[in-house]
């Protein structure tokens, strides 16, 4: 287990108890679970980059001292995001569920780019418990799009609605709807390859669902 | 009160016994427990000892070194408990394995459902209670599940009301008037009560704090802001232990820092 107060370079912040607190915590994760850290952020700021820097994040822990993934070291809650450009991105504020789309598509954004190095994602659409962070951990690795996942499901359920408008019920069952959604916005994104296979492939396809989120660009 | 049986293995055979006694003899007849290895992971403290994971085996260590245990190849030890109990899941299922001394183990009760875990045991005047989660498939919480050894000396599921199905429970401790139980979430830790381990109603928040051992009104655990080794009472004291301020609270007084056990000064 490593203590960091930044992830490569990005302060992250504890909200929890203080909203708006800038003080530098000590973080526990392991190291494997850093360096993927560190390939997100890198990620997240080139998807991006139209909108500055990234001024800080917030979290509501990695290492935790209690069972599973974040008793391991191996687990991040994702609360909030800041750019110097002055957007945010926040779980907390349950930003899934707002009623501006493009806070809607920036939330999916940070959800994909999450996904491209972490699995499970867990998100607002999975449960109650995570509606106000997104939780992202190994359990699960690699990382493809696996349809029999609830995690998986409902995001790409609230992904085609929120950037084709396709009227999905966010129920979690992979359906003939959700099957000829996907394989729409897999067309339109121009992805090759199997995402529910291939690594490369959902990384891709997830990096383009990105890009849109960021832009609020329809797909 | 009872819902149904565990499904029940005993396998401590004599050779196995037998076995027990002779490493208890080693240890007690000096230099046989290995200088200290490197810690992986903590279950909890039994017999003044910690059951922990090392190298992928499971050891009974403290900060002068370990010996080896048997039975837990393969098992994923969450808690264990004053009286030779430990918990946690083995393949996926809910497991609880007794021991006679701490160093042989064996199966003595496993929920049959897919994805579950045990997560926390306490011993107290009313037997030993055992609590833990049926598992979503990306491994979150679902519902909470128990179980219950009082005289009878065998292994019986308790249905459960008012625990927080979407939380772990990281610690139970059982008194005269029943039981407690404190479970983690994104602020701190919730407490819970129980007269009989089945109805559970909430009581004090702990914030900011993940609570890993409950005895009496005393906590122990990591600080949720910062990871800090700290120690409270449910009446809402908490301070910071006198521990490496990496260490994360193990129980019975040890902490584990950087792959080894350490007491508070
Ligand atoms: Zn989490």
């Amino acid at each position: 287990m490593i203590t960091f107060s930044r992830i490569d370079g990005t302060p992250v912040y504890y909200w929890r108890s203080n909203r708006g607190n800038t003080t530098l915590r000590n973080w526990q994760c392991t190291q494997a679970f850093y360096d993927s850290l560190v390939l997100w952020i890198r990620d997240l700021r080139s998807l991006s980059s139209g909108y500055g820097s990234i001024t800080y994040l917030v979290s509501a822990g990695f290492y935790v001292n209690k069972p599973g993934q974040h008793g391991a070291g191996t687990a991040m809650d994702l609360d909030h995001v800041r750019w110097s450009g002055g957007q945010v991105s926040s779980p907390l504020d349950r930003h899934h569920a707002s009623g501006t789309q493009s806070l809607r598509r920036r939330y999916l954004a940070v959800d994909a780019v999450c996904r491209r190095r972490f699995r499970y994602a867990l998100d607002g659409w999975y449960n109650a418990d995570h509606e106000d962070h997104i939780h992202a951990d190994f359990a699960g690795l690699p990382t493809v799009c696996q349809k029999g996942s609830r995690s998986d499901t409902v995001f790409v359920q609230a992904m085609c609605n929120n950037f084709m408008g396709s009227g999905l019920s966010v129920d979690g069952d992979w359906g003939p709807l959700t099957q000829s959604a996907f394989t729409t916005a897999k067309s339109r994104l121009g992805i090759s390859g199997d995402p529910h296979t291939s690594t490369t492939a959902w990384r891709a396809m997830l990096s383009g669902i990105a890009r849109h989120g960021f832009a609020n660009q329809a797909i | 009160m009872v819902d149904r049986r565990l499904c029940r293995r005993t396998f401590l055979s004599l050779t196995a016994a037998t076995a027990a006694t002779a490493a208890v003899s080693a240890v007690g007849g000096g230099g046989a427990a290995q200088a200290s290895p490197v810690i992986d992971r903590a279950a909890g403290p039994v017999g003044g000892r910690v059951l922990a994971l090392s190298g992928g085996a499971w050891v009974l260590a403290d900060e002068t070194g370990a010996v080896p245990t048997r039975g837990l190849d393969g098992a994923d030890v969450i808690a264990v408990a004053a009286g030779f109990v430990a918990v946690g899941a083995h393949g996926g299922k809910a497991v609880i394995w007794e021991s006679a001394d701490g160093l042989d183990w064996a199966a003595a009760g496993r929920r049959n459902e897919p994805h579950a875990v045990f997560t926390a045991v306490g011993a107290g005047p009313r037997g030993t209670l055992v609590l833990g989660s049926l598992l979503s498939e990306e491994g979150t919480p679902v519902r909470a599940v128990a179980a219950i050894r009082t005289q009878s000396r065998d292994w019986l599921t308790l249905p459960v009301r008012g625990l927080s199905d979407g939380l772990a429970v990281t610690a139970v401790t059982g008194h005269a008037d029943g039981w407690t139980a404190a479970a983690v979430d994104l602020h701190g830790s919730v407490v819970f009560h129980s007269p009989d381990g089945i109805a559970w109603t909430q009581g004090a928040t702990v914030p900011a704090s993940a609570v890993r051992e409950l005895v009496g009104d005393r906590w122990t655990g990591n600080a949720l802001d910062d990871t800090a080794p700290v120690r409270g009472t449910l009446a809402g004291d908490r301070e910071v232990v006198a521990v490496p301020r990496d260490a994360h609270a193990v129980g019975g007084g040890f902490w584990l820092t950087r792959g080894t056990l350490v007491r508070e000064r």
